[in-house]
């Protein structure tokens, strides 16, 4: 009889030890990560590690909200690892505004229009692994790349010696420089090791710090150790985590709880709070320009407002985009002026050069309703409008958006979406809404993103929209470096988009940051990717 | 007794075939796939490979027969989100989510057990209410919200526990531990008292009362063991359910378990991720159900006697159903 | 008469003594009354709440007042966009309630018949039904609903048939469980004997006289799917905005849960009062209608 007791408590006792025993490999090494929460974690590898400049921790752990999932610097779309991981050709300065050498110290063009770049490389620069860094390695980056911003242009690379490299595009780009600054796409990787690990060879960078692919659990933890050969300045902390914690409230709870030293993205309304805490200190990029532009675009291909000008003018009207900043709370947002164009990139359109006047106004939405109406043959349709929905800030502006047509008495259906469903959505065969509300992220220069919006082929292009001759425009703009030229072309473009009420723009979004106070070294830049790489926090 | 155990081994084939068809092609006809998502930004040649590596330029039958011949050679994919082998990363999904629920279960096993002993012996009695009504409000309280009011309390006004992750060792397993747990805890609870009242009440305990023997002893020595299948069988669903349904409780406490990994790869249409985690997620729930059965065998001598008694017509005993079966999410 | 119509009057007769003795059952549990007064009070609310309450106060923003704490003139506070938590959680009652009934309505329907069959054929047909319950019961029933919605598209009538499908293996089991006990008794041999089709003792003397547990199962079930609807809206699963399902509110909240916790508190509270009176009210019925396990 006694058996049977046993046997039971046993059962419970084998599922757990089993468990817990499962789990003691990864659980590990994460162990210092209790450092932030308890003092006595670590003072004793603390003093080993931090130079003369004092006492820094050993670890520092931070949340971020999207989650780096493959290590492809050219296709992950995680800027915040690759900065850490990967080293670009050129570096552009945000703040100073200006290009800066990194893995190459000169360029030129060395051809009459802009297709033949050449750039000497930095000397005795190794990868992760060992592998010195050469030209090689420049041309199989390139030859890989995926996104593109790169790969529509780039044809193939001449080698001319292990430190010197001419890049051949395809057709002219006077951004291209820009281009291969960017950390979303532009990362050098190692040929070897790419060549010959298909899955992870990619991980190996030359940056400041090395992906711990051991400890590193994809879609939740990255971990990483400090690359002590870096050839640039070595960070002085050892370890660096990234914790993806996706709700913003989470994030906060984590922060306040010292569970990690900084996070990104700080909800809209717990900003006062995180302002007041005198353990936290909030930071945002004031000063650099804000991070993503918010907007509602009209399907322009198969919606039912693509053949009704004064309807999509009426709902342009109709919104009060001062609502909107207020609706999704973000203090430091910027409302647009009605130009669909990078904050502080060149060519950008002002007001004055509009022919219609969009702003806000009731009494004229109302007429313009009335005109479309007739346009329409008598009742104008329901309109359904989609979005990204899971974020708050993408649905208060839509909801904000049929509250402002109601007014003006037009029905609109919020059809509920994700990312992956509007990307299948906004495909040229695809469609099936009538607005979009979406954002764009900015770029500083104009071939950019930016470009992509109204593109016929761009894949930002949320409108829909194919028009020829506006393609024609941008295709010219970008291969000319005749910068009155480009002006011109550029502001055409934008007076056309702004007149015809393709895109409707609503806001500049700001992104902003936490972190415990006494933590140093993270540049909060304000396009929503901090760089963690000199993180540390003082004893 | 080995031959039912081959046989239910041999029944998680059509299990895993079925599994598999159902959750592949929902996961196909849902909006969007994972390509469009990571390729936004992609140049056009290089999104169209990767169409033709995935099957995605065909339909939607052939990728399905590519993912089963992967299958027959013991191979659960590949993740286009990750560019990884989704066994690989079920691994390193599965400890935390084999820690958050026997973590779970204990909590629940040590506390509602003695509580549900004691309000079937105490029965009426101050005890015996205010545990019913406990049980039944933990049984009604949406797990995800008590874990949202959990974390407020215990993370952000009294810093006691972290509210996120698994990176702090046992104190990170609490919060997540008792969200789980409070459910679980509220099922066992009655189950172990209503089993208990059964037993209770039974001829052969009255006459080991009337033949004085302590009132204690009755209750542990001959009650409980009467009373173990039907907690046994609610032990082995809720650890099953703890397995498979922590989802929400993943979500909330941003833990790195299987369930997390699972809603994130909806989100990104990862179709290999999904059918993959939830297969193997089925199977490990019907382990947990074989070990159930087979204690139970080792509890009540006459169900041995049924497992492994030769095959006669009707003679497969059917397993006891689960008293309290409840989908708390 | 036929001997068949005499068997069923003797069962009706049967029935109606039966029926007072669970109501005086019923009436003597506490918790069980009180859950039902619970019940008919939201039920009131959810089915006139169109009637009597405007529409501006539900959807009706106003940012000037965005934000604020419970107070007197917003009894549980105001939201993101100024609009009255009360009001919204009140008009709330009609969504859950009718999600509730209408997934389980979907289980059981689908549910019932096939467990009946299963129970009463038994053979080829009951392992080809148990097997494919099986599978479908081997997927965790929120993935399963997850799975479903993102297929379908977020819309209440998909919220809703997701749920109920994710819950009909149980119903499915529950059924044929109870129909073996009652397939063998005397009055379906003599209904056979008599020459009856199969759907005709199905119906008619089967199901009638396995009432009991499909009932509990059905109370609890509504709890179940509640709680199910609202985990998917907080998932971001759920229900299209503006229309203030509770977890649909309780999602909105979780965004504003550092400095306003009220406006995830009470969404959750309306939810637990609800699932709680519909717990009790199922354990009540259960008691009520199995007196052997009443003690």
């Amino acid at each position: 009889m006694k058996k049977r007791t046993i046997i039971a408590a046993a059962l419970a006792l084998a599922m757990t030890l089993t468990a817990c025993g499962g789990a003691a490999a990864p659980a590990a090494p994460a162990a210092p990560a209790a450092a932030p929460s308890s003092e006595a974690a670590a003072p004793a590898s603390g003093e080993a590690a931090a130079p003369a400049e004092g006492n820094y921790v050993d670890h520092i752990v931070v949340a971020i909200d999207t989650m780096p999932t493959n290590f492809e610097p050219s296709g992950n779309d995680a800027p915040v690892l690759n900065r850490l991981v990967y080293d670009e050709l050129i570096n552009y300065d945000k703040v100073k505004k200006e290009l800066q050498p990194a893995l190459a110290t000169a360029w030129e063009w060395v051809s009459e229009d802009a297709t033949v770049l050449h750039l000497d490389l930095r000397e005795g620069v190794t990868f992760h692994n060992g592998n010195p860094f050469t030209a090689e390695d420049v041309a199989y980056s390139l030859d890989t790349n995926v996104n593109a911003n790169i790969a529509n242009y780039y044809d193939h690379c001449d080698i001319k010696g292990d430190y010197s490299v001419d890049i051949v595009l395809k057709s002219a780009n006077a951004d291209f420089v820009n281009l291969l600054t960017n950390t979303l796409y532009a990362g050098i990787k190692d040929k070897e090791s790419c060549e010959a690990d298909a899955d992870n060879g990619s991980a190996i960078g030359t940056g400041p710090w090395k992906l711990d692919l051991a400890n590193t659990i994809p879609g939740d933890t990255i971990e990483l150790l400090v690359n002590a050969d870096y050839w640039g300045e070595v960070p002085v902390t050892s370890q660096l985590t990234l914790r993806y914690i996706s709700s913003a409230s989470s994030r906060l709870l984590a922060l306040q709880n010292k569970e990690v030293h900084a996070m990104m993205a700080v909800g809209e309304t717990d900003v006062p709070a995180v302002q007041a805490d005198p353990n936290l200190e909030f930071v945002s990029g004031a000063g650099v320009g804000p991070a993503k532009y918010y907007y509602l675009a009209f399907n322009m291909t198969n919606g039912a407002a693509k053949d009704n000008l004064y309807l999509r003018q009426a709902i342009a009207r109709a919104i009060n985009n001062e609502d909107v900043i207020l609706a999704v709370g973000d203090m430091e947002a910027e409302a647009s002026d009605g130009a669909f164009w990078g904050y502080d990139t060149p060519f950008r359109a002002s007001a004055s050069d509009f022919q219609v006047d969009l702003s806000y106004n009731v009494e004229e939405a109302k007429a313009l309703v009335e005109k479309a109406k007739e346009e329409a043959g008598g009742t104008l349709p329901e309109l359904h409008i989609t979005g990204n929905t899971e974020k708050s800030i993408n649905m208060n502006h839509i909801l904000i958006i049929q509250e402002a047509c109601r007014q003006i008495g037009i029905d609109v259906v919020i059809d509920e979406s994700d990312g992956a469903g509007v990307n299948a959505k906004t495909k040229f065969d695809a469609g099936g809404y009538d607005m979009i509300q979406y954002n764009v992220p900015l770029e500083t220069w104009p071939s950019g993103v930016n470009r992509m919006l109204v593109y016929s082929t761009g894949s930002n292009n949320r409108a829909l929209f194919q028009s020829e001759e506006i393609s024609a425009m941008l295709e010219e703009a970008t291969s000319t470096s005749d910068d009155a030229r480009r002006e011109e072309l550029y502001k055409q473009v934008q007076v056309y988009v702004h007149d015809n009420a393709i895109y409707v723009p609503a806001y500049y979004g700001s992104r902003n940051g936490a972190q415990l106070a006494g933590v140093e070294g993270i540049v909060w830049s304000n396009d929503g990717y901090p760089e963690f790489t000199y993180a540390r926090y003082a004893q | 007794m080995h031959r039912y155990i081959i046989k239910r081994v041999l029944m998680l084939i059509p299990i895993i075939l079925g599994v598999s068809f159902i959750v592949f092609f929902m996961m196909d006809m849902a909006e969007g796939n994972a390509l469009d998502l990571i390729g936004l930004e992609y140049s056009e040649e290089k999104l169209a490979e990767l169409y033709r590596q995935y099957g995605y330029d065909r339909s939607v039958f052939y990728r399905y027969f590519l993912y089963m011949k992967n299958l027959l050679h013991g191979s659960l994919g590949q993740s286009i989100i990750y560019k990884k082998d989704v066994w690989e990363l079920y691994m390193q999904r599965l400890p935390a989510t084999l820690k958050l629920a026997s973590a779970s279960v204990l909590v629940a096993v040590v506390l509602s057990i003695p509580l549900g002993i004691k309000a079937a012996t105490t029965h009426g009695s101050l005890v015996d209410n205010t545990s019913m009504v406990v049980s039944i409000v933990g049984l009604s309280m949406p797990n995800y919200w008590l874990g949202l009011m959990l974390a407020v309390l215990f993370a952000q006004k009294l810093h006691w526990l972290p509210s996120s992750g698994d990176l702090n060792g046992i104190k990170s397993l609490i919060l997540p531990a008792i969200t789980v747990g409070t459910g679980l805890m509220a099922t066992m609870t009655r189950t172990t008292r209503s089993s208990m009242l059964d037993v209770i009440r039974q001829d052969y305990l009255r006459t080991a009362r009337a033949k004085g023997v302590p009132e204690k002893v009755v209750i542990n020595k001959h009650a409980l063991r009467n009373a173990l299948i039907p907690i046994i069988t609610v032990v082995g669903t809720e650890m099953g359910k703890a397995l498979g349904g922590a989802v929400v409780t993943e979500n909330v406490f941003a833990w790195p378990g299987v369930g997390r990994l699972i809603i994130d790869s909806v989100n990104q249409r990862d179709t290999a991720v999904v059918t993959g985690c939830i297969i193997l997620t089925a199977v490990l729930i019907s382990i947990v159900q074989l070990i159930v059965d087979i204690l139970y065998a080792f509890v009540d001598p006459r169900l041995r006697a049924q497992y492994s008694a030769p095959r006669k017509k009707k003679a497969k005993a059917a397993p006891p159903a689960a008293p309290e079966r409840r989908a708390a999410a | 008469m036929s001997k068949g119509k005499e068997i069923a009057a003797v069962t009706a007769a049967g029935t109606k003594s039966k029926r007072r003795d669970i109501w005086r059952r019923f009436r003597r549990n506490k918790g069980a009354m009180l859950g039902m007064l619970i019940l008919i009070v939201l039920i009131l609310v959810g089915a006139t709440v169109d009637f009597w309450l405007p529409e501006d106060w539900i959807v009706g923003q106003n940012l000037t007042e965005k934000l604020q704490h419970p107070s007197a003139k917003h009894l549980f506070g105001t939201d993101e966009l100024g609009r009255d938590l009360f009001w919204r959680t009140v008009y709330g009652t009609r969504f859950s309630l009718a999600i509730g009934f209408v997934a389980v309505i979907i289980s059981a329907l689908i549910g019932v018949p096939l467990g009946a069959v299963a129970g009463y054929y038994g053979g080829k047909i009951e392992t080809v039904i148990m097997r494919i319950t099986d599978i479908f019961s081997a997927i965790p029933s929120i993935l399963m609903a997850i799975a479903i919605v993102s297929v379908l598209g977020r819309t209440t009538i998909n919220l809703m048939l997701a749920v109920g499908i994710a819950a009909v293996p149980q119903f499915t089991r529950v059924t044929r469980a109870s129909v073996l006990t009652v397939k063998n008794e005397e009055y379906i041999e003599a209904a056979r004997a008599l020459g009856k089709t199969d759907p005709y003792i199905i119906f008619r003397h089967i199901l009638p006289n396995c009432l009991s547990p499909i009932i509990v199962q059905t109370t609890l079930r509504v709890a179940g799917a509640i709680i199910s609807a609202s985990s998917l809206s907080f998932l971001g699963i759920g229900i299209k905005p503006p229309t203030p399902e509770w977890g649909a509110l309780l999602t909105a909240g979780k965004t504003y849960i550092m400095g306003y916790s009220y406006l995830c508190l009470f969404p959750g509270l309306a939810i637990m009062i609800t699932v709680l009176a519909f717990n009790m009210v199922g354990d009540g019925l259960r008691d009520a209608l199995d007196p052997k396990l009443k003690n």
